[in-house]
């Protein structure tokens, strides 16, 4: 298992996968490093990288060491597109548990969170771009009337997002390389909070920050859902590349109190979405 | 888009915006820490508005969509949407409200902000129906009105009613609108607005004017022009600048037609105002907030006495007034919040006629005022306030305050509390002194305030209740109050110091008499049956007792004991907007039993839909105030008559 850091996330998702892996009774002993000191013995029979560090580490072994090439490997706690962008090819035996949550969750969640809304912001980068068919389909299904706002350029933010809130009653902001840089997070937080808009978000420092209420997976349950992946892998099964089964949702009670939302508690709300 | 020209950024400041300045890298890969990386605290427990059920008091909030919908032309049209206030005016062209109790015929007890200037004027009465003139409804974002007193937290004039008018970001009104509006009552408004910049920095310039002909027979067609300017800019992510200019000009006629004391001409009044707001946070749970404004309100208002052309009937005058605060916001601990500040205001005038003397007269005060709320259990929420303001003329003052808020659970508050208000007098009611010569001889005298006149007093005891009931989309927000006020102003016939050449004049001073209490209950229900309907009902019952029995008899100033106002809001299909607001008032006077209106009912109705001309959007609509035609408002001795009103209104977004 290879840690990008030491960081709090790292080492949690790592404890938790270990814990899993420890209950179901696996034989294989696990080998915990940091990216920047992979051992430079044999292959393992399997590898874990947890973040984008480490992938990038194995995927240089790989490259240059022999016998690495064959070792399957798990990638998570990473991005489906941090994952899309760092492989310069195609690697038969890599698979992935991505942060990512599927697109019909988040609407799941706020049509649970607040059920007379009925219009729909979101803000898309233009990676996301491609799949916004399905993003409208999603939407219309669950009774949402879905109001995209394509950011270009980063000088577009600020008309888009006047754009979108003003044919929104909540928005949702999605993990995206072209909306992710800090100002951009607080222009989107501070005018949608005047106009009276919540926003929901993909993780919980957002939340913290000042977006109603957040969906993700943390990293304990990465750390279980890797493990899951890693034994179906090491039992020679084919595992396809899956977005993210942990579902934790965080509420800031402050925003929603402030902007007169009683919701109930994230837990609850995790819990009716993992059964509805 | 528009772009924000030079000359405007460098006003806003964006040479400080340097910081923000930022390179989008175009080849970052996502990683977990778009996930889990720390972002700063953008909405920091400063920064947010406080929730309604924590609020130290009943809150009625208006937004701009609802005032849209409303086809209201006035302020004053908007506030017959929150429980409690009755509507009237001097004339049509003065439109004024009053909560429970129609007190004062300018507004002189209501305390109305804008984008929190404090708009009274200071040439005279202290009215403020001419200061909520000063903004266009369509430039405000929304209006919070705090339906009792807090002189706690504001200070003087917090007695009757605090009207919190908050103008638009900036940065939500970029681009383009005009609007013109045209129907019968020679009503004819025109309005344009253009925002520029962007969410660093921003600025807004309307202009607009608005023509009517009031009441029906009345002497009072008014005339309002008016240009505002507002910009705001974030100097760093932590600063906060907002900074609001204006100027408006009304016309306003006035008198009656055959009264030689009052007769028919034009008012003609003019304020200028500025107002600047910085905001700095000092962490994530404490904010400092610094605030200055100024203001002038000129008034032309001078007419020659009918008899006696020579003899000129002039209440002109300048008044200025300029006010400096700082106050910080802060957590002292999870459970414990303070806001604290301190201030100071001068205020002055200027008018021989009103007071004959030839020198400004001004006053000044000085003030301290804190409070905090206390988080005792998740359910129990303690707020005491004070406020000690020290007058130059009437002295030290304390204005206390306390009030408990019982959650029980999110969805349910109860209330209880009480309020001590204060209104220091006018500069009229200290020094007014009205003289009227024929050449160099003193022939009349019509006002001679003594002085001797102390602040007016309001306790306030209420037990209020705010429900949430999400599954029937209901919300309740009652109120239950007694109102003790003491040592009310009244002007009485004084004695005449001087024998006068002019005979048949009182000459008025200002006094205290013993009060009144009113005892009510109001209450707001909103009902959402569908999502795109929606129900107000307001509903209030009240009584008044006044200290002297004579008032009692003649039914001094005396509100309807039943007032109920219903509004109905609706979105069809095809976006079109239909709106129906109807009004029923009992039985009531502005000023005693010879002008006791009676049971008076209005319905306005607005439909509106959207329209493109050319690529541009747009909303026509039409409007119908007063459907069931004429009825008598304000006074039943003069012509005052509201007719039925209907104007159509083309609005573009451009």
């Amino acid at each position: 298992m290879v840690l990008s850091s030491n960081s709090g996330i790292h080492t949690e998702a790592a404890a938790a996968f270990l814990a899993d892996w420890k209950l179901s009774r696996q034989d294989r002993e696990v080998v915990v490093c940091s990216a920047l000191e992979l051992p430079a013995n044999a292959p393992p029979a399997g590898v874990v990288t947890l973040g984008l560090a480490a992938l990038r580490a194995v995927l240089e072994r790989m490259d240059n060491q022999a016998g690495w090439t064959q070792v399957p490997v798990v990638a998570a706690l990473i991005p489906k597109e941090g994952l899309q962008t760092t492989l310069k090819r195609n690697h038969a035996n890599l698979t992935a548990a991505y942060l990512d949550q599927p697109f019909e969750r988040y609407i799941d969640l706020i049509k649970m969170a607040w059920p007379a809304m009925g219009r729909l912001g979101l803000l898309v980068g233009p990676e996301q771009s491609q799949s916004s068919p399905a993003m409208f389909k999603a939407a219309q299904e669950r009774g949402f009337k879905l109001s995209l706002g394509r950011v270009s350029r980063p000088e577009s933010l600020f008309s888009t997002l006047r754009t979108v809130l003003s044919e929104s009653d909540a928005l949702l902001v999605l993990p995206d390389t072209a909306l992710a840089d800090a100002n951009d997070l607080q222009t989107i937080l501070i005018t949608a909070y005047r106009q009276r808009i919540p926003v929901v978000a993909y993780s919980p420092a957002l939340v913290k920050a000042g977006a109603a209420l957040g969906l993700y997976a943390s990293p304990s349950q990465v750390g279980k859902q890797v493990a899951a992946v890693m034994r179906a892998t090491m039992s020679g099964s084919r595992v396809a590349p899956r977005l993210a089964d942990g579902i934790t949702v965080s509420v800031n009670d402050q925003v929603c109190r402030s902007l007169g939302w009683s919701l109930p508690d994230g837990q609850a709300l995790a819990d009716a979405l993992k059964h509805g | 888009m528009f772009h924000m020209p030079t000359w405007a950024r460098l006003l806003a400041g964006g040479l400080l915006l340097s910081d923000w300045a930022h390179a989008q890298d175009s080849h970052r890969v996502a990683s977990e820490d778009d996930y889990f990386a720390n972002v700063p605290v953008v909405l920091t427990a400063s920064r947010l508005d406080q929730p309604l059920n924590e609020a130290p008091g009943a809150i009625t909030v208006i937004d701009r969509n609802t005032i849209r919908l409303s086809g209201a032309r006035t302020l004053v049209d908007v506030l017959r949407l929150v429980p409690g206030y009755l509507t009237g005016g001097l004339n049509g062209a003065n439109p004024n409200a009053a909560y429970h109790i129609p007190i004062d015929d300018e507004g002189t007890r209501n305390l109305v902000l804008i984008d929190g200037r404090s708009v009274y004027s200071s040439v005279y009465k202290g009215d403020t129906h001419r200061g909520m003139m000063d903004v266009m409804l369509e430039d405000i974002e929304r209006i919070e009105v705090l339906r009792g007193a807090n002189s706690a937290a504001y200070g003087a004039n917090a007695m009757f009613g605090v009207i919190n008018i908050i103008t638009r970001h900036s940065a939500d009104t970029i681009g383009g609108e005009v609007s013109l509006t045209k129907g019968n009552n020679q009503i004819w408004d025109r309005r344009a607005r253009i925002g520029v910049g962007d969410d660093k920095a921003s600025l807004r310039l309307s202009m607009g004017e608005q023509r009517d002909g009031g009441y029906l027979d009345a002497h009072d067609d008014r005339r309002l022009s008016q240009v505002n300017l507002r910009t705001d800019f974030k100097p760093t992510a932590v600063d906060d600048v907002m900074i609001r200019a204006g100027l408006s000009r009304l016309g306003a006629q006035g008198g009656y037609a055959g009264n030689d004391d009052d007769p028919p001409r034009t008012v003609f009044s003019r304020d200028v105002h500025f107002n600047g707001v910085w905001k700095h946070q000092l962490s994530a749970t404490d904010e400092l907030q610094c605030s200055a404004s100024y203001m002038e309100d000129w008034v032309r208002d001078a007419v020659p006495y009918p008899p006696l052309p020579s003899v000129l009937l002039d209440f002109s005058g300048t008044g200025r007034r300029t006010n400096l605060e700082v106050q910080r916001k802060t957590t002292l601990s999870p459970t414990v919040r303070l806001v604290a500040g301190a201030g100071y205001k001068d205020e002055r005038a200027y008018s021989p006629p009103l007071y004959s003397r030839t020198d400004w007269l001004s006053y000044n005060e000085s003030r301290a005022f804190g409070t905090v709320e206390w988080r005792a259990t998740p359910e129990w929420l303690l707020n005491a306030g004070a406020f000690v303001g020290h007058h130059s003329v009437a002295g030290q003052y304390t204005a206390p305050r306390l009030m408990v808020n019982w959650l029980p659970s999110p969805e349910h508050t109860f209330r209880a509390g009480v309020t001590e208000s204060v209104r220091t007098p006018t500069l009229a009611e200290y020094y007014g002194d009205i003289r009227y010569y024929i050449g160099s001889v003193l022939a009349a005298q019509t006002v001679a305030a003594s002085g001797h006149v102390k602040p007016e007093r309001l306790r306030s005891q209420e037990l209020g209740y705010l429900g949430r009931f999400p599954a029937q989309s209901l919300t309740l927000d009652v109120r239950a109050y007694r109102e003790r006020m003491d040592s009310v102003i009244h002007n009485i016939s004084a004695n005449r110091a001087t024998p006068l050449p002019v005979s048949g004049y009182d000459i008025i001073d200002f006094v205290n008499l013993p009060g009144l209490e009113i005892r009510g209950a109001e209450g707001q229900l909103r009902w959402k049956p569908q999502e795109l309907i929606e129900l107000w009902v307001n509903h209030s019952v009240e009584h008044v007792d006044w200290d002297l029995p004579r008032f009692d008899a003649q039914d001094e100033r005396r509100p309807p004991r039943q007032a109920t106002t219903l509004g109905l809001f609706m979105h069809l299909p095809n976006q079109v907007t239909f709106t129906v607001i109807a009004q029923r008032l009992g039985e009531m006077t502005w000023r005693d039993n010879r002008d006791m209106l009676p049971v008076t009912r209005r319905t306005d109705v607005r439909v509106g839909m959207p329209v493109r001309v050319g690529d541009v959007r747009a909303e026509l609509s039409y409007t119908v105030q007063s459907l069931e035609g004429a009825h008598p408002v304000f006074l039943v001795r003069e012509p005052m008559q509201l007719g039925l009103r209907s104007f159509v209104q083309l609005k573009m977004e451009l």
